[in-house]
């Protein structure tokens, strides 16, 4: 029996009952993204500076033997002590000891993620230390006994009202829901503690090998104060934070505000080398405890390693459409987020991954986003495999990641199977017993299909401009050749040769949402052999389905291990558009095939946004006459393939609640009259969830 | 000694005040002085206290010894030597030394050999920083190096390096912005220029 994910779905419905807090959660993403977003607009050099920052990363992580080293030996000629720990425990063995042997109580903190993945403040409080959180949001989620909501902001689920009856309660006092009450509140309980607590434990941002520097950023500033007080310090630092130089520390003391808050700096950085006397005071210590906890197994494993390049920013929640509507309580155990997933997979387990691993979408939005260019799709994808082939695949998982066969059967037996797919029986056994929600309208299927047509309209071409492969995903095959056939006649017309391979099999996408990464390598490596004979004889490949290009160019050399083969078909894949603009004959215009007036709402695929963004796409539409406005939330429609066809919460459900926002922008919007997109599955959603008519683009052009 | 840069000053004072900072040039130690106690006067609300370093910068600029002392009327004291806890416990306003500013960020930094004055612009409702107006560097990459040679100054030890970027601040309920969790509520930065 494959696992049911039960307790999955169970908090999604309870995310999906409370729609305020996902509004607060939504706002708060949006406005992450936004003004990360505009952040970079301002910097000179932001795409070098983003390169810049996944190259310095992924060579500390490569020289990290040497770095941790030479950090540690330079530690110690300053005259820290500093430890290595295996693991968590071992953290709380030394810091309990430390405070045994120096008598001590109170134990104060400012915010580290890596002493929350060990549970440290649990641990200590068991042995009987009190400890004290002294970041807001932290002491906030501290007092209500919760765990972070999200990377960068803990405790952005709770609102004023609740912080303020929280105080009132854990403080004995009257706080009024009021922001400078209760600031006022948390500076009184934490003055004391600051001035009494006889260690302080912070985290380390950056840790610089060259002159054995940790390196602390706090917006509040309470770091600075457990770093300067207390006279014994305690750094807990993973070890993946350590870079060899100060040019490099900078850039990422740069890099984390950027792109998790959108400043250019955190309001406090502190440098800390050494420990400084206090009111000539001198004898005091610094201890720098530098964490494992299974990050070194981590950096042997080829698909988990990049997960080391983390700098920590948040920003792949803050684009994460399904985290973005049941947060990190739901989506995430300690680490939450996409990112969250292969770092709970290798520090805290399967079992704990497997929790939420499902609720990614594969719409690949945190890859786009990362600052450190980490592939976190297909690490969670790895994560999925391990999950299913210990647990089982969901029968709704097999179903829809087979559709290729299934569209072949369907479309062989049409309109017979069109009857059965509509018939309102068929449709409550597929809900019951497949997992498929009876309330979306599946596609039809054509029985001439695509490549049933093909042959017809193959035009021979004399001296070709250019020679393209077309590559037909499930769709322009068996639901929509329409579409197909107008995309090889407009290429012939302008002198380009279109063939179909009959042995290409579709993308292979759903096998990757749904963790089967052997079929979908297998598929992949199918396609890259038959393609690489065509771009060797000189040909490019193009699709009208942005989720196939999307594979060509980016997912299947990740599966084929970066073959130099997958990277050659990759560097000839094109979108539809994007080789129509470059290709075409010039002085050629293309015209409206609809009336020019329409105002047209454009959709960006997810997909599609990691290539030309529908670049070229809304040029041509210009180009035609039509007045075409991108609406967008910035983040995915919530179809995700045929993750909005499943039933439930895992499915429809969520899908739905993902889209609502965007189906609010479209429908609000009167100026339009038709929404255009490229990808199947974002027009059935569209369809579904707004009140316009969601069409391709190439229904809307022509060029005769 | 080179002449402030107008073209970094004028970035450095656009993004300490987008931030929230307050930034005042200053044509040397007397008119230093005026500042910091009108300011003092104005904004505190308590007693005022200021490091021995902040007199290192006006004296360095004089080239003459100088003291914030007699400005009876505004209560400003000394940190001295083995009372900064006690200090920290009843500073309203803390006037320090900042001893480099960077335009590309808008922050001051600050350099502590001891944790005192450290404390003194953590600790303080109100923070003045002063700093000579030539200590302004154009971009973050630039301190790199100035990282490098401070930290490798064997005698004096490491002193603990902080940039700071205007008042303490949170954003942590409801992504509100907020001034003044635990540190300084206002920050205030003098550019004191040296006569020519």
């Amino acid at each position: 029996m494959p696992k049911s994910y039960a307790p999955l779905k169970e908090k999604i419905a309870m995310a999906l009952s409370h729609p305020e807090r996902s509004r607060v959660l939504l706002a708060a993403t949006k406005r992450g993204r936004d003004s990360r977003q505009s952040q970079l607009a301002t910097l000179s050099n932001a795409e070098s500076f983003l390169e810049e920052i996944k190259h310095l990363k992924t060579d500390s992580i490569a020289n990290l033997d040497l770095l941790l080293k030479q950090f540690m030996t330079n530690c110690e000629k300053n005259g820290s002590k500093v430890v290595f720990a295996k693991t968590g425990y071992d953290v709380v063995n030394y810091i309990a000891g430390l405070a045994l042997k120096n008598n001590v109580k109170v134990i104060e903190k400012s915010k580290s993620l890596t002493t929350e993945e060990i549970e440290l403040n649990q641990h200590l409080e068991e042995k009987g230390f009190r400890v004290i959180e002294t970041d807001l949001g932290e002491r906030i989620i501290q007092l209500a006994q919760e765990k972070p909501f999200h990377l960068v902001f803990p405790a952005i689920h709770k609102s004023q009202t609740e912080v303020a009856k929280l105080f009132s309660d854990s403080f004995n006092i009257e706080v009024s829901d009021d922001l400078g009450q209760i600031m006022k509140a948390i500076r009184k309980e934490l003055r004391p503690i600051f001035l009494e607590a006889g260690i302080g434990i912070t985290g380390a941002n950056v840790a610089v090998a060259e002159t054995g520097t940790i390196v602390i950023e706090t917006n509040e500033g309470n770091a600075r104060l457990v770093s300067a007080i207390p006279d014994i310090h305690v750094v807990v630092v993973g070890m993946e934070k350590v870079v060899a130089t100060w040019e490099d520390a900078l850039k990422l003391v740069m890099a984390h505000p950027v792109s998790a808050t959108g400043t250019r700096l955190t309001n406090y950085v502190s440098m800390i080398s050494q420990r400084r006397p206090l009111d000539g005071h001198s004898n005091r210590e610094l201890h720098v405890i530098i964490l494992d906890n299974g990050r070194s197994k981590m950096r042997e494993d080829p698909w988990f390693r990049e997960a080391l390049n983390c700098i920590r920013c948040g920003a792949c929640m803050n684009v994460c459409p399904t985290y973005g509507v049941v947060g990190g309580h739901t989506f995430g155990y300690i680490y939450p987020g996409p990112i969250g997933i292969p770092w709970t997979e290798e520090i805290h387990g399967l079992d704990k991954a497997s929790e939420f691993a499902h609720l990614c979408i594969s719409c690949g939005l945190c890859k786009e986003i990362c600052p450190a260019g980490i592939d976190i799709p297909m690490m969670i994808a790895k994560v999925k495999e391990k999950d299913v082939k210990q647990n089982g695949q969901l029968i709704a998982n097999k179903v829809l990641s087979r559709s290729d066969a299934f569209a072949k059967l369907a479309s062989t037996t049409a309109p017979i199977s069109n009857w059965i797919i509509q018939s309102r029986l068929s449709r409550a056994f597929m809900d019951k017993f497949l997992g498929m929600e009876r309330k979306r309208k599946l596609p039809l299927f054509v029985r001439n299909t695509f490549e049933k047509q093909f042959p017809k309209i193959k035009e021979d071409i004399k001296n070709p401009s250019a020679k393209v492969v077309y590559f037909p995903d499930i769709t322009a095959n068996y639901n929509e050749p329409d579409i197909a056939i107008k995309a090889v006649t407009l290429l012939q017309r302008h002198g380009i040769e279109v063939i179909v391979p009959p042995k290409l099999k579709p993308s292979g996408m759903p096998y990757i949402s749904y963790g089967e990464l052997e079929r979908a390598t297998k598929i992949a490596r199918h396609n890259v052999n038959i393609l690489l004979e065509f771009v060797k004889s000189g040909y490019d490949i193009v699709a009208t389905e942005p989720t196939a290009t999307y594979c060509l160019r980016q997912v299947y050399p990740r599966l084929l291990n970066n073959s130099e083969e997958s990277w050659l078909v990759s560097s000839h894949a094109f979108e539809f558009f994007e080789y129509y603009a470059t290709h075409r004959k010039t002085g050629h215009q293309v015209n409206a095939r609809q009336d020019r007036n329409t105002q047209l709402g454009f959709h960006i695929p997810c997909h599609q946004r990691a290539l030309s963004a529908g670049s070229y796409t809304i040029s041509l539409l210009q180009e035609a006459g039509y007045q075409v406005k991108v609406i967008e939330t910035g983040t995915c429609c919530g179809m995700a393939g045929t993750f909005g066809l499943k039933k439930g919460e895992l499915g429809y459900a969520l899908s739905m609640a993902v889209g609502k926002p965007l189906f609010d922008l479209f429908n609000n919007d009167t100026s339009i009259q038709l929404i255009a997109t490229e990808s199947s599955v974002c027009t059935q959603q569209l369809t579904d969830g707004t009140k316009y008519q969601t069409v391709h683009p190439l229904e809307l052009l022509s060029d005769s | 000694m080179d002449q402030i840069n107008q073209e970094y000053f004028d970035e450095f004072k656009s993004r300490f005040e987008l931030l929230a900072g307050k930034v005042y040039g200053s044509s040397g130690p007397q008119e230093t002085v005026s500042l910091i106690e009108q300011l003092v006067l104005e904004r505190g609300q308590g007693k005022a206290y200021y490091s021995k370093e902040v007199l290192d910068v006006l004296e360095s600029i004089k080239g003459s010894s100088i003291d914030l002392v007699p400005i009876r009327s505004a209560d400003i004291y000394k940190v001295a030597q083995g009372d900064g806890l006690q200090v920290l416990k009843e500073a309203d306003v803390g006037i320090t030394r900042a001893d480099f500013a960077i335009a590309e960020t808008g922050c001051l930094v600050e350099i502590c050999y001891d944790d005192s004055s450290k404390l003194l612009s953590s600790l303080s409702r109100v923070h003045i920083a002063v700093l000579s107006a030539t200590n302004l560097l154009p971009k973050l990459q630039d301190f790199a190096s100035v990282l490098r040679n401070l930290l490798s100054d064997s005698e004096r030890g490491k002193p603990s390096v902080t940039l700071i970027s205007g008042p303490s601040r949170t954003s942590d309920i409801e992504l509100k912005s907020v001034l003044g969790v635990h540190g300084p509520h206002e920050v205030h930065a003098i550019f004191v220029e040296s006569a020519t």
